[in-house]
């Protein structure tokens, strides 16, 4: 639905200033919606602390076993108190944040390849194509995303040795979990490329390019895509929040990130059982989860206001 | 209408076959079901598990064995005593007549294993459907006639809070605060394992009683993000003229919040909330697995743990039909309700 | 503006105030031990003052119980055992394999005998152990004769007699039956009649020492055949029987009246058990999904005794005051298995100074003490606390400095200063498999990583679930395959007491043409196999546990496996309930007995 009382009230605003390109309106946008800063101040806080972090706390720290201090309250020597193998939980929120953000960012990349493909070309080409491609889309999209994982998550179970990036060792386990939450939640952003694409081919700009004898290719990445970048930005955001639960979820549950890997998800899983012997070992990665994805979610509204003003999900 | 539902119903079935056969590829490949037959403690001798391999059919290939699964296996001879020779017609009747196979693990029939385990979930999944429905509703109307309130900003801090929880995280705070440490401090407090006292029976107190921490750990998730989206709808709805226009004639607040402002804002409400009939059931992996409960998650968690490729099967078939028949069933009630809508 | 600005106060405000809840609800982290619990032990939680509109009590599974049920005293006697094992596979012994489903036969079902923890023979079905001595047996060792008790009745009132047993017997050999496993009635039985009513013959094949603890015991029991033979007869088979589910009838100390899939077992006491009625009038057996689940229901009072108990979370059941905690030696131990096959593992493994520095390396004491309390004893070998194994064995001390040595003397050097020692430049890199998600377990691997790293010697964790870490050879399951240098699980004797073991045989290797052998390890030494398969028939005791002997030293002087901790049955009881004893080969034959304080 177009509102254009609100667009309307945003050129009055301006009335009588310079003009501002829309990239510049969106950015003023963004930056009167207070919580979207308090959202990405946040981000960028937590990010500094899982990379920064690194310079303080080397990796051999994070992995350091020492039974003898194993479950240890929070100390001048822990500040974080330790975990059942008597490795340092601080280090470990550390490194485990990188690869929780890492999981996030990347399993978005897949999901967003996937699904702006597949709706891309769902959307341009239409008639039978597109059925089929919805169909599907729909049949995946029914199952539960977390039934999905687990299935997904046993199949590859094996697929994916060790390996060592910049001298940092990965599991293979976190290459097999940003595939899984990538292909498991690209079908939302499927649907809206596709409707987009529906609506935007029929315009005139697109006939205009078809006319000058563009080829499909150009005009899909040329000429429609720019324009539905921002539901894609704002999904895309979004999703990043749900990736990094959804591999929480399913460390919780074991079948992620295997050991001594650490994430932030397999921190909790090893936390179930000392709720309250160990109330330290959950409620650090816990918190951190739990403040990321709220600072993601607010940078996601505020995206979505300034980005998108017509849409409908306003916080007023 | 009624050639509306039946053209979605007759569309899902080639989709529905699609899944299966994906999803039968994958559960096929999550081990060897055999390899813990022996039990915690044991293994089996080579001679019963090459035996047994043979037997449960689980040396054919897999479009073998899906077709097997699918059509079942009574039009063919199979190799029922293991010893490599087939000489018997098999029992099977495939999932198209109804027979989804025989669990692996427990060696019932795995409908029967399913079955018994759906209405636990249902009661669960349902209990937190209807307490979500009415909470956003409630809370979402609330905000939204007492914009810029404290109130308001509250709730919606709140809301954000709660939606950005993971929910294994809130059913260990919950279960830490009012099952364990409510105890601690002598207050009454609520169980945190299964469903109900063994030794006081299945009774209806007692199911409420242990269905209160699962039930909300499930709901405040759903609760938080939905009425945050009732509350937006709402205010949308308010500032609209036809509301201006009720108002100016007087008609009285009662009226018109909930004659005319909540209908139209409820609308999308319905889609939404049919839409997250995947999300409740995966929600219910995870709660099931944290407070014991016996349900439909717990067992498809255990079965693919265990490779039991009959239950998880039939598992996704059921979600899978479950949600489509859901979502036909949303979308009726959406064309009840919105006599602009018309599907053909 | 200033709305927003309420907003985002609000919003630090409440994350405040959610803070401090948590910080304040995460107070004092440990309470002093000596501190006594002041749970009340008798009445499981609280409800609330609910209306009474109580639904009946639902049964899943209706029984056709044909003896009514016994009248209630006035305060019925009931335990409740919890159990993380999941649901039986079933409840008939033919197609049983679980320890949960062992639990329930001690309960419904009467072995010839059971054996205590002191290896002593207690008469159940059977009213004498067959000797040479008393005649039972015969001269050339391969005809037992088992004589049957009259007064053993099925809870129907048939009598249980020969018959019984010559049917089982008959039903565990029919192809037509998808049976759990033939074994070792395949391999060493001929033939089962009954001389009698009561009495029983079985013909074994050669001297086979294991029969008693093997035949008819432990898991094998007898089938009630006046009620199967009619099913088998109509089906064909009994694969699909309802019995298989909801037994029926019982001979045992308790009768099963109500199976509700992963939720319970209820047990009501058996008049006709021929010792009489037990003491307890109901069990309920309770399956819970997980250790935390059981450890939340013993401190409510909801379970009464917890199985399968692990060391690490014994000072929390020391915590609650009111639990003893029960071990019974069960012939399990957790071993490390080493991969030494020459063509599939790392090419250290071949040499036995590696395999010793690895044994020296660990220090296996420090974590039974740290991650297990100090519960268990670490072994010497595989037969340890029996009369099998040698007994000048002490088990592997813990010495870094000699492992650094001995690595350094078979030329693994780090040359490079990486941490990881290497020769010809092969890194010393090993591969460790194992069964993942007990979180003990976990922590375990993860300091043996630790420790190996402490000498130069760099292991990669692979964890995952049984299903697929032991498929078979056909299905490239990677300890099938060798594709692994380290590995453990706890395993033993299959018919404890008796000592022998396969594993370790030349023949066992798996390979193509016979791909469902289970020797992973890659163990062919042509001495130790000569000694393996002499025991399998020797049936004089003392002859036999020489020959264990050698084979304990032999095995421990290359290092073939690294014993890392016993693992016996460990069990928490309530002490509201008095006269309790477990046995670690019938872990329930003593529940007749036990009783509840009054």
């Amino acid at each position: 639905m177009i509102d254009t009382e609100r667009t309307d009230h945003v050129w009055q605003e301006d009335r009588g200033q310079r003009s501002f390109t829309p990239a510049q309106m969106a950015f003023r946008r963004f930056v009167r919606h207070k919580m979207a800063l308090v959202g990405a101040g946040l981000l960028i806080a937590l990010i500094l602390y899982v990379s920064a972090g690194s310079l303080f706390y080397s990796e051999e720290n994070a992995n350091y076993v020492d039974l003898r201090a194993r479950l240890s309250p929070p100390s001048w020597e822990h500040p974080f108190g330790t975990d059942l193998a008597g490795r340092d939980l601080l280090a470990r929120t550390i490194y485990g944040g990188q690869i929780s953000v890492i999981i996030g960012l990347l399993a978005v990349v897949v999901s967003v390849v996937v699904g702006v493909l597949i709706g891309a070309v769902a959307g341009f080409y239409g008639g039978w194509v597109d059925a089929v491609l919805m169909r599907f889309t729909e049949a995946v999209f029914n199952i539960p995303q977390l039934f999905l994982l687990i299935v997904l998550a046993k199949f590859f179970a094996e697929g994916v040795p060790t390996f060592e990036i910049l001298g940092r060792t990965f599991s293979g386990s976190v290459v097999i979990i940003i595939v899984v939450i990538g292909l498991t939640s690209w079908m939302y952003l499927a649907r809206i490329v596709r409707s987009n694409f529906l609506s935007l081919k029929e315009q005139d700009f697109v006939k205009a390019a078809r006319c000058t004898g563009a080829r499909d290719l150009a005009i899909i990445t040329g000429h429609i895509l720019p324009n539905t970048m921002a539901p894609i930005i704002v999904s895309a955001t979004l999703q990043v929040a749900n990736a990094i639960l959804a591999e929480a979820y399913i460390s919780f549950l074991g079948m992620g990130v295997q050991p001594p890997t650490a994430t932030w998800g397999n921190m909790l899983n090893e936390a179930y059982n000392h709720l309250e012997g160990a109330p330290w070992m959950w409620f650090f990665p816990g918190t951190l989860i739990l403040v990321i994805v709220l600072a993601i979610n607010f940078l996601g509204d505020g995206l979505r206001d300034a980005l998108d003003p017509h849409s409908l999900a306003q916080a007023d | 209408m009624t050639r509306y539902v039946i053209r979605r119903l007759l569309q899902a079935i080639p989709l529905l076959l699609l899944v299966s056969l994906m999803l039968f590829v994958l559960a096929s490949n999550l081990g060897d079901p055999l390899a813990s037959f022996g039990g915690v403690r044991r293994r089996l001798p080579a001679k019963d598990r090459e035996r047994l391999t043979k037997k449960l059919g689980l040396d054919k290939p897999i479009p073998v064995q899906y077709l097997i699964w699918l059509v079942g296996n009574d039009w063919m001879e199979i190799d029922a005593d293991g010893d490599g020779v087939p000489d018997e017609r098999g029992t099977r009747r495939g999932v198209l007549r109804g027979d989804f196979g025989t669990s692996f693990t427990e060696k019932r029939p795995a409908i029967e294993i399913i079955w018994q385990r759906i209405p636990n979930t249902l009661l669960l999944m349902g209990t937190s459907e209807v307490v979500v429905i009415v909470l956003s509703l409630v809370i979402g109307i609330y905000s939204a006639t007492r914009q810029y309130s404290v109130v308001d900003s509250i709730v919606t801090t709140l809301s954000f809070v709660g939606y950005s929880m993971p929910i294994f995280w809130l059913a260990l705070m919950l279960i830490y605060i009012f099952g364990v440490n409510f105890r601690r401090w002598g207050l009454p407090y609520f169980p945190v394992v299964g469903m109900y006292d063994l030794e006081v029976g299945r009774t209806f107190g007692q199911v409420l009683w242990h269905m209160v921490l699962p039930v909300a750990s499930l709901s405040i998730v759903s609760v938080a993000s939905y009425s945050r989206y009732v509350r937006s709808q709402m205010l949308e709805v308010i500032n609209q003229d036809y509301i201006r226009t009720a108002r100016a004639k007087g008609l009285p607040r009662q009226m018109i919040l909930f004659g005319h402002a909540l209908k139209n804002a409820a609308l999308p409400l319905v889609t939404i909330i049919g839409m997250d009939l995947p999300l409740l059931l995966g929600g219910s992996v995870v709660t099931e697995a944290i407070f014991g409960w016996p349900g439909m998650g717990r067992l498809y968690f255990k079965a693919t743990n265990k490779a039991d490729i009959p239950v998880i099967m039939g598992i996704l078939v059921i979600i899978s039909v479950l949600v489509v028949l859901f979502q036909i069933a949303t979308d009726v009630v959406y064309a009840f309700l919105d006599p602009r809508i018309r599907y053909d | 503006m200033s709305r927003r600005f309420k907003e985002v106060t609000w919003l630090i405000v409440s994350l405040l105030v959610l803070v401090s809840m948590s910080l304040t609800a995460c107070g004092a982290p440990e309470q002093p031990a000596d501190e006594p619990a002041q749970e009340p032990t008798t009445v499981p939680t609280e409800a609330p003052a609910e209306p009474d509109d109580e639904e009946p009590t639902e049964e899943a599974e209706p029984t056709e119980e044909p003896t009514p049920e016994p009248t209630e005293p006035p305060e019925p006697k009931s335990v409740t055992l919890t159990s993380t094992e999941g649901d039986p596979e079933s409840l008939n012994p033919l197609y049983a394999y679980s320890w949960i489903s062992e639990l329930v036969f001690d309960l419904t079902l009467l072995p010839l005998w059971n054996i205590d923890n002191d290896g002593e023979y207690h008469m159940e079905l059977a009213t004498e152990l067959p000797t040479v001595g008393n005649g039972l047996i015969s001269e050339d060792n391969t005809t037992v004769t088992i004589p049957l008790r009259e007064d053993a009745v099925w809870s129907d009132g048939e009598s249980v007699t020969a018959d019984d047993a010559v049917f089982t017997y008959e039903m565990i050999m029919d192809e037509a039956n998808g049976v759990a496993s033939r074994y070792p009635w395949d391999t060493y039985v001929a033939g089962v009649q009954a001389v009698d009513d009561h009495t029983l013959e079985i013909q074994l094949t050669e001297s086979y020492p294991d029969w008693s603890t093997s035949l008819f015991v432990g898991i094998s029991r007898i089938v009630p055949e006046h009620i199967l033979r009619p099913v088998y007869e109509e089906e064909g088979t009994l694969d699909n029987a309802d019995w298989n589910q909801v037994p029926t009838v019982s001979n045992g100390q308790f009768m099963l009246t109500e199976y509700q899939s992963a939720s319970h077992l209820i047990f009501e006491a058996n008049d006709s058990y021929w010792r009489g009625r037990p003491n307890l009038d109901t069990f309920y057996l309770r399956l819970v999904e997980d250790r935390a689940a059981q450890l939340a229901a013993l401190e409510s009072g909801e379970s009464d005794v917890g199985s399968y108990i692990v060391g690490s979370e014994v000072p929390k059941l020391e915590e609650m005051g009111n639990m003893e905690i029960h071990q019974a030696a069960n012939g399990y131990q957790v071993t490390m298995y080493l991969n030494i096959d020459p063509e599939t593992a790392h090419t250290a493994m071949t040499n036995p100074d590696v395999r010793r520095a690895l044994a020296l390396a660990i220090d296996r004491q420090l974590i039974v003490d740290e991650l297990y309390n100090g519960l268990y004893e670490v072994p010497a070998s595989y037969w340890h606390g029996t009369q099998y194994q040698a007994p000048e064995l002490e088990p592997y001390p813990y010495d870094p400095e000699e492992a650094k040595a001995l690595l350094d003397e078979a030329g693994w050097v780090d040359s490079n200063g990486d941490g990881v020692r290497e020769k010809g430049g092969e890194d010393l890199v090993l591969r460790y498999v194992y069964i993942s998600g007990d979180e003990t377990t976990d922590t375990m691997v993860v300091s043996m990583q630790q420790m190996l790293a402490d000498v130069g010697i760099k292991m990669e964790i692979q964890g995952g679930t049984s299903e697929v870490l032991w498929a078979s050879f056909e299905e490239s399951g990677p300890l099938a395959i060798g594709e692994y240098e380290l590995t453990h699980w706890s395993d033993g004797m299959w018919y404890y007491p008796s000592p022998d073991t396969s594993y370790f045989l030349c023949d066992q290797i798996p390979s193509e043409d016979n791909p469902w052998g289970y020797n992973w390890f890659g163990i062919c030494d042509p001495q130790l196999d000569e000694l393996f398969k002499e025991q399998a028939v020797t049936m004089d005791r003392a002859e036999r546990t020489e020959l264990f002997h050698e084979i304990s030293r032999l095995m421990y002087e290359q290092t073939l496996i690294i014993p890392i901790r016993m693992d016996p049955d460990v069990w928490a009881v309530n002490d509201r309930l008095i006269d309790v004893e477990f046995s670690g080969i019938d872990p329930l034959m003593y529940v007749y007995q036990w009783d509840v304080a009054e």
